[in-house]
């Protein structure tokens, strides 16, 4: 489970890669990203959500939380489909 | 001084003067000179060598300076070309002193000096001679050339005499006439002492200071010591220089003329009192000073280097910059102001900093006389992005000049873009056409935000089941409306970094730039939306690009006329139509109904349009086959990618 705060855009796009990246190396194939604390994310760290969610196999990546103005972003580019969309991480989790 | 009897904070204090001193006059060339001090410990090098403006080897003066005061006359001589720091206080001192000037070794050394010296540039005393043709500066010559004619020796004054150069000429018949002068005789007349004679007479005062003759004599043995402490030690009140100048050789009375100035208004005083300060400190602290200096010459070169290569990146970057902004501003096209009755504008701000490059569009006449828009944006900024616009913007016009609708573009535009982009890289697209007979607007996006329509209300667009950007998904460009402005309107596309520009409380967000369109003035462009923008924003990370079309009529509200999405057999097309459908307004009830009724000829299909059309009777929902079969490009055999270095 990842958690991320304030802003997703072309600044913080980097790092949320990484981090994303660092914990399919460790083995993790099964992400939830907590994005209840991110009220803006723009098209490029969306990019990397697909980018990242193309080398999982078999699965999606779980987004958790997500905030009005992301939920528009998922709609307008139409890639609603390409992740798993939850209220919260325990629902994610399947608990 | 003592040497021993220095305390530290007096070594301290001699320190500071050094580095003072260095600060003020220092050079390479000086760097150089302080390198024969700490050779010389006399430190009459330094002092000698100052005057040499051509670099003369200034070990092998310290070495002739050594013995006698003799030597003396070259460093007067070196001073006739350069500076006239010591040399006429060295004549002087002969003229006072003839006996000085007269010893047989001293006089031979002389020659010997002046037959180093006196290559191409007339050093020593055939220097003196030099300046004496030349006009008033005469005493040096006057001085010093009894000096040399009392010389037993004639080889010495032969081979000072015979120094090639501009002095041979000019030094000979002139300086003849003054030699039988005695001016060394008379050493009493010649220190008296007379301002207004040396500004009258001399084009510029040669200075000397008392603590030179005190070195120079204390070096040069106790009778020159003696003879310089009398000279000095005659009343003249606050003065420790002394100026000797020009005068004519038949008017003995007037010849050696003494200046006393008071020493903080000369600014070669600083010199003496370095090479004093030299003179006293021992040879480990002066080697010590001088690879400090060395160093602090170095690190200051070093200094110099990195700010001129400072300075040459930052004009390369602009140059980049610049360049960058050039090829974008070349594939961003020139758009005529009106296409018929619709009157078009484009607008593009680069971001804030080194971000262009990511946005494109065009507007453009059809043949049919449709208007087409196509805007868009690349992920990622910069050369890279470059590229990848003009191929994107250009595959586009291509399958639009072909007659496909937008939806249909775009579709057979992201078969071919998906390879060409890479995984790295997709953009978001959103292409238009406007008919001005029917009066209908058809756009398509993907992943795009669709345009803003004020008519004069904003209409609503719907942001259900829309297509993905370009490179992100193999299919893409399965929604398109078709919207009905009546009336007048304007239609602005726009790249999200305009809803996205920081203002001073959040974002200006899609309620703000809406908004903001519909504050502008009656007229106004896109450049003039794109203004507003950035004016009420405080930072703008992103390119902003728009294009505006103003379509005159009378005010009558625009509506959406028919909203269509293409159904794909692997997308769960059931699923989607049903979230379609919903999303238009369609009663559940006849979702259901509609959706068994076509079950059995979605089965069979393999893509289908489903339209829903708005009137009077509400959305009525409509299966079809598509109009263009979608281009499958045949699999990729080898690397077709677009490689463009810029």
């Amino acid at each position: 489970v990842l958690v991320a705060e304030g802003e997703l855009d072309l600044a913080s796009a980097p790092g949320l890669k990484w981090s994303m990246l660092e914990a399919v190396r460790t083995g993790c194939q099964e992400l939830v990203l907590d994005l209840s604390k991110v009220d803006f994310m723009d098209s490029t760290a969306l990019g990397v959500l697909v980018a990242v969610g193309r080398g999982l196999e078999g699965h999606r990546i779980a987004l958790v939380g997500l905030q009005p103005d992301v939920r528009r972003l998922l709609a307008i580019t139409g890639l609603e489909d390409s992740f798993a969309t939850f209220g919260t991480v325990d629902e994610a989790l399947g608990r | 001084l003592p040497r021993s009897g220095l305390s530290t904070r007096r070594w301290g204090a001699e320190a500071l003067r050094l580095a003072r001193a260095v600060a003020l006059s220092c050079g390479v060339a000086f760097s150089l000179n302080l390198g024969v001090a700490l050779a010389d410990p006399g430190g009459q090098g330094n002092h000698g060598n100052h005057g040499n403006p051509h670099g003369m080897p200034a070990t092998s003066q310290a070495g002739n300076q050594a013995p006698a005061p003799g030597n003396d006359q070259n460093t007067g001589g070196q001073n006739a070309g350069g500076q006239n720091v010591a040399g006429q206080n060295v004549a002087d001192q002969n003229a006072t002193l003839p006996t000085t000037a007269t010893a047989p070794d001293q006089a031979a050394s002389t020659g010997v000096q002046t037959s180093q010296h006196g290559n191409g540039h007339a050093y020593g005393l055939t220097k003196h001679a030099q300046d004496e043709g030349n006009g008033p500066r005469a005493t040096s010559s006057q001085v010093a050339q009894p000096a040399a004619t009392q010389l037993p020796d004639a080889g010495g004054t032969l081979s000072s005499s015979s120094a090639p150069g501009t002095a041979a000429p000019t030094a000979t018949p002139i300086a003849a006439p003054s030699s039988p002068t005695p001016s060394g005789s008379k050493p009493a007349k010649a220190k008296r002492p007379t301002r207004r004679h040396a500004r009258h007479r001399a084009p510029g005062p040669r200075v000397v200071t008392g603590s030179d003759a005190v070195r120079r004599a204390r070096r040069a043995g106790p009778r020159a010591a003696r003879a310089t402490v009398t000279s000095s030690s005659r009343p003249a009140p606050g003065s420790s220089f002394r100026t000797r100048h020009a005068a004519p050789a038949p008017a003995p009375a007037r010849l050696p003329i003494i200046v006393h100035r008071r020493p903080e208004s000369s600014a070669p005083a600083i010199l003496p009192t370095l090479t004093k300060i030299i003179g006293v400190v021992p040879l480990p602290i002066r080697v010590a000073m001088g690879v400090l200096v060395a160093l602090a010459l170095g690190l200051g070169a070093s200094s110099r280097l990195t700010a001129l290569r400072a300075g040459r990146l930052e004009r390369q970057r602009r140059q980049l910059l610049e360049d960058v902004g050039l090829l974008q501003a070349a594939l961003l096209p020139v758009v005529p102001r009106r296409l018929g009755q619709v009157a078009t504008s484009v607008a593009y701000r680069p971001a804030d900093g080194p971000g262009a490059g990511g946005d494109f569009y065009d507007v453009f006449a059809l043949d049919d006389g449709r208007i087409a828009v196509i805007l868009g944006d690349l992920s990622g900024h910069g050369r890279h992005a470059l590229p990848h616009t003009a191929l994107v913007r250009f595959t586009l016009r291509a399958y639009l000049e072909s007659g496909l609708s937008p939806r249909t573009a775009l579709q057979n535009a992201a078969a071919v873009l998906e390879r060409q982009l890479g995984e790295s890289s997709f953009a978001t697209v959103i292409v238009g056409t406007y008919d001005p007979g029917s009066r209908r607007l058809v756009y398509a996006s993907a992943g795009h935000s669709p345009p803003l329509i004020l008519s004069p209300l904003s209409l609503n667009a719907m942001t259900v089941c829309c297509s993905p950007p370009l490179g992100l998904a193999p299919r893409t460009g399965t929604r398109q409306t078709t919207v009905a402005l009546p009336g007048s309107a304007v239609v602005c596309f726009c790249t999200d970094g305009l809803a996205e520009a920081r203002t001073g409380t959040g974002r200006v967000g899609m309620d703000g730039l809406e908004r903001t369109l519909a504050e502008l003035a009656p007229g106004a462009g896109a450049q003039d939306l794109l203004d507003a923008i950035a004016s009420r924003s405080r930072e703008c990370s992103d390119d902003m690009a728009a294009c505006m079309l103003r379509i005159d009529g009378r005010p009558m509200q625009a509506v959406v006329m028919v909203e269509e999405i293409e159904l794909h057999c692997d997308e769960a097309p059931a699923e989607r139509a049903r979230r379609f459908l919903d999303a238009c307004g369609v009663p559940s009830a006849q979702i259901d109904e509609f959706l068994s009724a076509a079950a059995e000829t979605m089965a069979g299909a393999r893509d289908l349009v489903l339209e829903v059309t708005f009137g009077p009777d509400g959305p009525q929902p409509k299966l079809r086959r598509p109009d263009v079969p979608v281009l499958h490009p045949p699999p990729a055999r080898g690397a077709t990618r677009l490689e463009v270095a810029i």
